[in-house]
């Protein structure tokens, strides 16, 4: 479990540029789920992120990993090797020019064993369904072929807890889709804790918890219908709800009987159908 | 014509081990006024395209043309540049200066216009991009939000006066708010200026929107050149390279597939209501 409490974060602080990043944030999250994190810019998702494992460390409360604080230096390492992260920009964090040393990295540095870290890289890989480019130059993969990398080279490290800062903001809608399957394969089937921080409101379909930040608070928690369905709240916090929410709710406006909280465009169809 | 290509190809690291063809046999006409949605799986050529619009990237083959001027022959790289402004992905990363404003004019110093000019174009280039000039002048542009540094990049490349604005993802990476901003932007200079556009985008939604016609790159090449409305009619084709159609249009065709009377060519929230309301109406209390 990653716990926090009574977290804030204060960006230069006693400086005339002082921000409040993060304030009092108070949050569990527990083994085996799928969080999907919103929030505008500006509201404290990334800096959050950068506290799960130690990147940051905070102005006040308490961040632990497995009963590991942060505060430690000395649990710092154990706590990177439990919760692993992957950014942004795919180019930025590949090191390797063969796909499957840049998954071996991590194990290496861990100190593994040869026969452990092939064992481990051959099990990542086929994890993300990379196994046929184990031997390919990553300059030659997709977007979204590289972000599956990065994941396996955590996964290679026996990371339980998978936290992602927007991976798929750079990529196209292929690419998206096989890094949310692939989140929603290791979360189902290798019980990978999963952390997702995303401005693409419609990825919260694949999150059983919808976490939406704003101004340095948690101030939405809970199921996706129930955090997204409420549309005007939503849009209130800077986060323009899915597109089929926001029909379903046009609709029920003027007149016709459809369910509040459609997320996709199945849903919808399933629910126009019934009507039917 | 604003801008042609006449079957440009071109080859990254040409006649070595590595070389690459990133475009292949591209003939394509821009006009003046059109606005342009260019999409296309990563690696399509997108952005090794747009660098040769205005002589970023010279050809290895073909020509190309602005204003009916063969770049590098009649027309200098630089002079394209000034008519076919070009915004990269990112582009508040290239953001240097200490004030909004230094930032603005860096374009118009350099092609020597006078200070008095200079402050004319920044003022007006940051009202295009919706940024008040009395309070953003004389910020950081490191103390502005995400989508106004970027905002703030934009008013950069408009500020040279270009013919053609070509954004590579401009909403990449901002909020659903930033989004917006950037898109009414757009859409407004495009209305009210005429301003010649082409947004490389890897949302449909966005592009169906905006675009009077799109552009489908895939491996290097040009796979469709039409209106929005018939290229989302190739759903399947669509996705087999990679790429999607608005949620709308997908609501749509699964209607159709289950027998509805409902037409495909929409791609608006309130239009969608409206046809669904119709088609449902004696259902509505």
């Amino acid at each position: 479990m990653i716990r926090i409490t009574g977290l804030s974060f204060v960006y230069n602080p006693g400086r005339e540029d002082e921000i409040l990043a993060l304030n009092d944030i108070n949050l569990a999250v527990k083994e085996g789920e799928f969080v999907v994190v919103l929030g505008r810019n500006g509201s404290g998702k990334s800096t959050l992120a950068r506290h799960f494992n130690g990147l940051l460390l905070p102005t006040a409360g308490e961040v632990s990993v497995d009963g590991l604080s942060t505060k430690d230096p000395q649990d710092l390492w154990k706590i990177r090797q439990l919760v692993g992260m992957v950014f942004q920009n795919p180019d930025n964090q590949i090191v390797a020019t063969v796909v499957e040393e840049d998954v071996a990295f991590g194990p290496e540095n861990l100190g593994a064993p040869p026969v452990e870290i092939r064992k481990r890289v051959d099990e990542a890989l086929s994890a993300v369904h990379m196994s046929e480019y184990a031997r390919y130059e990553p300059h030659l993969l997709s977007g979204g072929q590289k972000q599956r990398v990065a994941i396996a080279g955590i996964l290679a490290m026996k990371s339980k807890y998978l936290v992602l800062d927007e991976p798929t903001s750079q990529l196209d809608p292929r690419g998206r889709r096989e890094v949310m399957e692939t989140l929603r394969n290791l979360n189902v089937k290798e019980g990978v804790t999963v952390v997702h921080i995303t401005h693409f409101v419609e990825e919260a379909i694949y999150a059983e918890r919808v976490i939406v930040m704003d101004k340095g608070r948690v101030a939405l928690d809970g199921a996706p219908r129930a955090a997204l369905g409420d549309v005007e709240r939503v849009k209130s916090l800077g986060i323009t709800p899915p597109l089929m929410t926001i029909l379903a709710h046009h609709l029920t406006k003027r007149g016709l009987k459809v369910p509040q909280d459609i997320l996709d465009v199945e849903e919808m169809v399933r629910a126009l159908c019934s009507l039917s | 014509m604003l801008l042609e290509l006449e079957d440009v190809s071109f080859t990254y690291m040409e006649r070595t081990p590595l070389a690459q063809t990133a475009l292949r046999n591209i003939s394509v006409s821009i006009q003046e006024g059109e606005f342009i949605g260019l999409i296309g799986p990563t690696g399509s050529g997108k952005s090794t395209l747009i660098q040769h619009f205005n002589g970023l990237l010279i050809p290895t083959q073909g020509k190309v043309f602005v204003e009916d001027k063969e770049v590098g022959v009649e027309i200098k790289p630089a002079e394209a540049r000034q008519k076919i402004g070009l915004v990269f992905q990112f582009p508040e990363n290239q953001l240097f200066e200490e004030s909004v404003f230094g930032d603005v004019a860096f374009g118009p110093r350099n092609l020597g216009c006078s200070e008095e000019e200079i402050e004319v174009r920044v003022k007006k280039s940051l009202e295009f991009v919706g940024l008040d000039y009395d309070s953003f002048k004389n910020r950081s542009p490191f103390s502005l939000s995400g989508g106004e540094m970027r905002r703030v990049a934009i008013a950069g490349v408009l500020a040279m006066e270009p013919k053609m604005l070509v954004l590579d993802e401009p909403t990449s990476g901002l909020d659903s708010q930033g989004r917006e901003e950037i898109l009414s932007r757009l859409e407004h200079l495009h209305h009210t200026e005429s301003l010649t556009i082409v947004l490389v985008s890897h949302d449909m939604d966005e592009v169906a929107h905006l675009a009077d016609r799109l552009i489908v790159l895939n491996e290097g090449h040009i796979l469709f050149d039409d209106e929005p409305r018939r290229i989302f009619s190739q759903a399947q084709k669509l996705r087999e390279i990679g790429l999607d159609i608005p949620r709308v249009t997908s609501l749509f065709m699964s209607l159709i597939d289950r027998g509805m009377k409902v037409p495909f060519s929409l791609f608006e929230v309130e239009q969608a209501a409206d046809v669904i309301l119709d088609l449902f109406g004696e259902m509505v209390r």
